[in-house]
C-alpha cells in the first residue's frame, strides 16, 4: 500500500489507484469534466491537472497512478494559475447564458468557474458559435455550451451499445454530433442528459419551465403496474424526481455528490412518467457513496429483466411487448468491441 | 441515387480491408479510393463505404471530417493547393495569390466559372526546399514564380479546350 | 572521419528506384544474410542500440532501447509502423527518400519488423505524397517479386507483409499515438502515455513507431557495425543526420552531414549564407515546433541534440529555417498561428482553445488593431497552452513564437504600438480592420481589463476555500 502526501495529508492508498481518488480519500477535491468513474480516463479536459514533485509537468490527476513517497499539490499557486487557464479557454466560446439554461446550479463549468475562472474576459473576438441541432424530440442540443468532454460519446458507444454520435471536424471547430441530426436510436438515450457536465445536451420536456435550486429531489423507483416496457424499466427506472410544488417536473438518474450518476434509468422513466401515482418514494435511498466504476451496460440489464421476466410469467403477460433483442440492437455497429477482436 | 464505387473499385476496398486486423482501419484507404473516383467525398460517399466496410457510419463521418484531405464539395478539373506556410510564405507565397486571382480571376476555395480552377491555401505539403510551391491534382510543381504560374495556368487552360488566347 | 553519406549514399545513383540498381549497390544483402545466419533478433537490437541510432522524428528517443521495449513473450501480434507522414513546416527529407531511395528504407522496415518479430508492417505516408507513395508501391512489389516480402521469406520461416496506408491531410498523425489512432481508422487524435505503444499500440498490441530517416539508416548500420556507425557524431549523438533547410537561404534543400557538425560553418559553407547576400536574423533549427535561435547562439552551437539543447533550442526533426533580415517575424509568428489552430486536433482544451485564440490574437495585431496589452495577453495565453496538453503540439506553438517575441521583443512592439511591420513597413491584414467585412473578427471599443495583481485574490479566496475539505456539490436537496 503506497502512501502519499496530498496537501500536507497523508494517506495510505491501494496501489494502481488514480491521484485523483487517492486525493478524495485525502479529503481533498480535484475538479473534472472528462474524467467519469464508468469510464477509462481520457485527460482531454485538462481541469484536473496536479502538481507532483520531481515531475517537471503537471500532471493530470484522473490518470497518473500513484507511487509510494509520491508529493502531491492540488492547490498551490501554479496549479491554480493552470486551472485557471483551462477554465478561461473553456469559457473562451461559452456563452454567457446561465439565466436562461437549465443546467444552471448544477452545473460543472459555473461551479469551477466561479473557483479558477478569471473575473474578466480577455478575449476581444466574436465567440464561435453551431447551428442548432438536437438529438430527437427529447433530447436538446446546444452546441455552443459544449465543452467537449466527449462523455456523451463515450456513455453511447459502451453503454448504451450505439455508434450513433462522434466528434466531427478538427481543432476549434470540432463539435460533436450525428452528422446526419437523427436521434439517438436507443431506449437510453435521455442518459446523454445527466451525464453531460454543462448545459450542452438537457431535457427538452424540462426546459424554461423550472430552476433546479427549486426543485425537490427525491429518489424514487418507477411501479412496476405503470411499466409500459418491463425490460427497460426493471432495472432502468431507479430515478430521482425534480418536484416543485408537489409536481414533477424533471426525472434525472441518482446521482452522488459528484454528479455521477448510480445507474442509468430508461428513457421511459425519464420523459414518461410525469404522474407522481407512477412512483414509490424510496427516501431512504443511498445518494451519497462515491461511484467508483459503471454500471452494467444497458444490453446486459435488458436481458436480465427479459430472463427474470420470463421467468415470473410477465413478459408474455404483460401488457406491451418489448421489442426483441435483435431490434434493439438495430444501431448500427452494436457490440463490436475492437479491444476484444484482436486478442 | 445514392453514390456507388465501382464494381471494380469495391473489390479493391475489399482486398485493402483484409491487409488490417479490423476493417475500422480501412476507411482511410476506402475514402482515398472514393477520392480517386470522384474526386470529392460527400455524406453518400460515407455511407457507401460504411455499408462496403459493415463499420458504424459516424466513424467515417468522424474520419472524414477530420481529415483534409478530401475535399467535401467538387474542387474543378484543377485543384490547385498551394502552400502558405513559413518557408512558402517567406519566399513569396503570398503574391502567388494574389497574381493568381487579379490575372486569372482564380479566387481562394471558389471554383470559377468554367469549372476548371479552385484555389486553396493549405498548410506545409512538404516540400520546403523548393519553396513557394503548390500541388495540383496529384502533382507537385515548385520553385514557383508569377512566370512559372502563368507558364502552367495557360498550359491547363489549352489542355482543356479552353484557351482564351 | 571522412565526411561520408550513409542515409543518402545512394540516393543519386540513376534508377536506384528499381530493385536491381539497388541490389547492385549492396541492396537486400543484410536481409539475406540476416535470414541465412538466422542471426537472433536480439542480436539486432543489440546492434542498433550499441550504435546509438537516435529517433530522427523529433523525440531524439534511442531506437535500439525503443525496440527491446517490446515484450518478447507477449502472445499479441507486434507490429511495426514506419512514420512517412512528414508535415512538420520546413522539413522535408523523408520525401527525398521516398521518392528516391524507397528500397533503402524498405529494407530497414524489413530488419526492424524482423527484430521486433512483427510480421506485419505499415508504411504510414502522407496523403499528399502521392508520387513517393507510388514509388513505395513499386519498391514493395518489385521486392515481393523477389521473394523479399511474403511468407516464409527466402525460406527462412518468417513470415513479413509490408503495406502502404495513406495519410489525409493532418499534421497530428505524425505523434505515434496519433498515427496508431488514425491507422485504426478514427480520428488521429494521440492517447495518453502511458501505456506506451511499444507494450499497447496498434490494436492493443506491441507496434513500433520509427521515422523513415531512422530505419533507413538501419540497413548500413547492420551491415558494418555499430563502431562504424558510431565513428561520426558526437559521444552522445552518433552518426549522421539530414537536414532539410529551407528559407531565405542560398541554397535550400537536403543535406546529410554527421551530428556535431558546426553550425557556422554548415551554414556559410554548405548552405552558401542567405540569398542575395543579405544578413542573417534568426535561424529555427528543428522544423517550426521548436524554439527560435539568434544569428549568436546559432553560430555557436554544433548541430547535435546536446549542443543545440545548450543553445537553447531543439534538434527536432532538423528542419532548418532561415530567416534574414527581410523578414517580418510578426508576419512569421501569424503564419506559424495558423499552422497549429489548423492542425489542432480539438481534442484537449488548451491546445483547442489556445491556438485559435493565439492565431486572432496575431491576426488583430496584423490589422493594426491589437487589444490592450495585447503582448501580455499573448505571452500569458501561450504560458497556459504550454505544458498542459497530451501531445506535444500545444507547446510547438508555443515554442518558437514565444522565443521569437522574447528575442526579438521591439519588433512586436513595433508592430503592436504602430501597426505597421517595423521591418516591411506594411500593414498586411489592413482588410481586416475595415467593419464592414465578414471575415472582421473583432467587435465593440477597446477597454482596459484588469492586471494580475487585480485578479490575484481570488487565488487567496480559494486557497482558504479548499483548505476546509471538499465541497459537496449536489447537496441542494438535502438541506432543504
Amino acid at each position: 500500500m503506497p502512501t502519499v502526501t496530498i496537501d500536507g495529508k497523508q494517506v495510505e492508498v491501494p496501489d494502481g489507484l488514480t491521484i485523483l481518488w487517492a486525493a478524495r480519500k485525502a479529503g481533498v477535491n480535484i475538479p473534472t469534466y472528462c474524467y467519469y468513474p464508468w469510464f477509462a480516463p481520457q485527460g482531454n479536459c485538462r481541469i484536473c491537472l496536479v502538481e507532483v514533485e520531481g515531475v517537471g509537468k503537471l500532471q493530470i490527476g484522473c490518470q497518473t497512478p500513484v507511487r509510494d513517497g509520491m508529493v502531491v499539490h492540488t492547490n498551490n499557486e501554479r496549479v491554480f494559475k493552470a486551472r485557471r487557464g483551462v477554465m478561461e479557454f473553456l469559457l473562451l466560446h461559452h456563452p454567457l447564458d446561465c439565466p436562461i439554461c437549465d443546467q444552471a446550479g448544477e452545473c460543472d463549468l459555473q461551479d469551477y468557474g466561479y473557483k479558477y475562472g478569471f473575473p474578466v474576459g480577455r478575449n476581444r473576438h466574436l465567440r464561435r458559435t453551431f447551428p442548432k441541432t438536437d438529438y430527437g424530440e427529447k433530447i436538446s442540443k446546444e452546441m455552443n455550451r459544449c465543452i467537449h468532454c466527449r462523455r456523451c460519446i463515450r456513455l453511447a458507444e459502451d453503454y448504451m451499445g450505439v455508434h450513433h454520435i462522434g466528434m466531427l471536424n478538427r481543432g476549434d471547430h470540432s463539435e460533436i454530433g450525428s452528422y446526419i441530426e437523427a436521434a439517438i436510436p436507443s431506449g437510453w438515450a435521455g442518459n446523454v442528459i445527466d451525464i453531460c457536465p454543462v448545459g450542452a445536451l438537457t431535457d427538452k420536456k424540462m426546459r424554461f419551465s423550472a430552476r433546479v435550486w427549486d426543485l425537490e429531489h427525491v429518489p424514487a423507483r418507477l411501479k412496476e403496474s405503470a411499466m409500459k416496457d418491463p425490460v427497460k424499466c426493471r432495472y432502468g427506472s431507479e430515478a430521482m424526481l425534480g418536484l416543485y410544488r408537489g409536481k414533477i417536473y424533471r426525472v434525472t438518474a441518482r446521482m452522488d455528490e459528484h454528479r455521477v450518476m448510480k445507474s442509468m434509468i430508461c428513457d421511459e422513466a425519464r420523459f414518461e412518467h410525469y404522474d407522481l401515482d407512477d412512483w414509490i418514494i424510496e427516501e431512504d435511498a443511498d445518494i451519497t457513496t462515491p461511484v467508483e466504476s459503471g454500471p452494467r451496460p444497458a444490453r446486459e440489464l435488458e436481458e436480465m429483466a427479459r430472463k427474470e421476466l420470463e421467468e415470473e410469467g410477465k413478459l408474455n403477460g404483460g401488457r406491451v411487448e418489448s421489442p426483441p433483442p435483435s431490434e434493439i440492437s438495430s444501431a448500427p455497429g452494436t457490440g463490436m468491441d475492437l479491444g476484444r477482436q484482436t486478442e | 441515387m445514392a453514390y456507388e464505387l465501382s464494381a471494380e473499385n469495391q473489390q479493391r476496398v475489399k482486398e485493402v480491408a483484409a491487409r488490417y486486423p479490423h476493417n475500422m482501419s480501412a476507411i482511410l484507404p476506402a475514402l482515398h479510393i472514393v477520392f480517386a473516383e470522384r474526386g470529392w467525398i460527400d455524406r453518400e460517399a460515407c455511407d457507401h463505404v460504411a455499408e462496403l466496410l459493415d463499420v458504424p457510419p459516424i466513424h467515417v463521418y468522424e474520419a472524414m471530417t477530420f481529415y483534409t484531405y478530401f475535399p467535401r464539395k467538387p474542387v474543378g478539373k484543377y485543384h490547385i493547393q498551394l502552400c502558405h506556410n513559413i518557408a512558402c510564405n517567406l519566399r513569396g507565397a503570398e503574391n502567388l495569390i494574389e497574381y493568381m486571382r487579379d490575372k486569372h480571376g482564380i479566387e481562394e476555395d471558389r471554383v470559377t466559372g468554367d469549372g476548371l480552377f479552385c484555389l486553396h491555401r493549405v498548410e506545409c505539403l512538404g516540400a520546403c526546399g523548393g519553396a513557394p510551391m503548390m500541388q495540383v491534382n496529384d502533382d507537385y510543381y515548385e520553385n514557383l514564380s508569377p512566370e512559372k504560374i502563368e507558364e502552367l495556368i495557360e498550359g491547363w487552360k489549352r489542355e482543356a479546350g479552353n484557351g482564351r488566347r | 572521419m571522412a565526411l561520408e553519406k550513409i542515409v543518402f549514399k545512394g540516393i543519386d545513383i540513376p534508377g536506384r528506384t528499381e530493385i536491381s540498381v539497388y541490389e547492385d549497390g549492396g541492396g537486400y544483402a543484410q536481409w539475406k544474410r540476416v535470414l541465412s545466419e538466422k542471426i537472433e533478433p536480439n542480436e539486432l537490437i543489440e546492434t542498433v542500440k550499441a550504435s546509438g541510432l537516435r529517433g530522427r522524428g523529433g523525440a531524439g528517443f534511442p531506437t535500439g532501447l525503443k525496440w527491446s521495449f517490446v515484450p518478447a513473450d507477449s502472445p499479441k501480434p507486434k507490429y511495426m509502423l514506419c512514420n512517412a507522414d512528414e508535415s512538420e513546416p520546413g522539413t522535408f527529407k523523408d520525401r527525398e527518400i521516398l521518392e528516391k531511395d524507397p528500397h533503402q528504407l524498405l529494407e530497414g522496415v524489413l530488419l526492424g519488423s524482423y527484430a521486433i518479430g512483427a510480421n506485419t508492417a505499415y508504411i504510414y505516408l502522407r496523403g499528399e505524397f502521392v508520387k513517393g507513395w507510388k514509388m513505395v508501391e513499386r519498391a514493395i512489389a518489385e521486392a515481393r517479386e523477389a521473394g523479399y516480402i511474403g511468407k516464409n521469406v527466402l525460406g527462412s520461416g518468417f513470415d513479413i507483409e509490408v503495406w502502404t496506408h495513406r495519410g489525409a491531410g493532418a499534421y497530428i498523425c505524425g505523434e505515434e499515438t496519433a498515427m496508431i489512432n488514425s491507422l485504426e481508422g478514427k480520428r488521429g487524435e494521440p492517447r495518453l502515455k502511458p501505456p506506451f505503444p511499444a507494450v499497447e499500440g496498434f490494436y492493443k498490441c506491441p507496434t513500433i513507431v520509427n521515422n523513415v530517416e531512422t530505419l533507413a539508416a538501419v540497413p548500413k548500420i547492420v551491415e558494418n557495425g555499430p563502431e562504424w556507425y558510431g565513428q561520426w557524431g558526437t559521444e552522445k549523438s552518433k552518426g549522421t543526420k539530414l537536414w532539410s533547410v529551407c528559407g531565405h537561404v542560398a541554397r535550400p534543400g537536403v543535406y546529410e552531414v554527421p551530428l556535431g557538425y558546426p553550425a557556422q560553418k554548415f551554414f556559410e559553407e554548405d548552405l552558401g549564407g542567405c540569398w542575395n547576400g543579405n544578413k542573417l536574423k534568426a535561424v529555427i533549427p528543428g522544423g517550426s515546433s521548436v524554439f527560435a535561435m539568434t544569428p549568436d547562439e546559432f553560430f555557436a552551437c554544433n548541430l547535435d541534440y546536446e549542443s543545440i539543447a545548450e543553445h537553447g533550442s531543439m534538434l527536432g526533426s532538423g528542419g532548418m529555417i532561415i530567416f534574414d533580415e527581410t523578414a517580418c517575424l510578426v508576419e512569421a509568428s501569424t503564419v506559424i498561428a495558423h499552422f497549429y489552430a489548423h492542425e489542432s486536433c480539438g481534442q484537449c482544451t488548451p491546445c483547442r482553445e489556445g491556438c485559435g485564440w493565439v492565431l486572432r490574437m496575431f491576426r488583430d495585431i496584423e490589422a493594426g488593431q491589437p487589444q490592450p496589452g495585447a503582448k501580455d495577453v499573448l505571452l500569458d495565453v501561450m504560458d497556459q497552452i504550454f505544458g498542459a496538453t497530451i501531445c506535444p503540439l500545444g507547446d510547438s506553438i508555443v515554442m518558437p513564437i514565444k522565443s521569437m517575441m522574447e528575442k526579438f521583443p521591439e519588433e512586436f512592439e513595433y508592430y503592436i504600438r504602430e501597426g505597421k511591420s517595423m521591418v516591411t513597413g506594411k500593414t498586411r491584414l489592413a482588410q481586416l480592420a475595415q467593419p464592414d467585412k465578414p471575415e472582421n473578427w473583432r467587435r465593440g471599443e477597446p477597454f482596459d481589463y484588469p492586471r494580475e495583481q487585480d485578479y490575484k485574490t481570488s487565488f487567496k479566496g480559494l486557497a482558504h476555500d479548499l483548505s476546509r475539505g471538499p465541497e459537496p456539490l449536489f447537496t441542494k436537496f438535502e438541506d432543504e
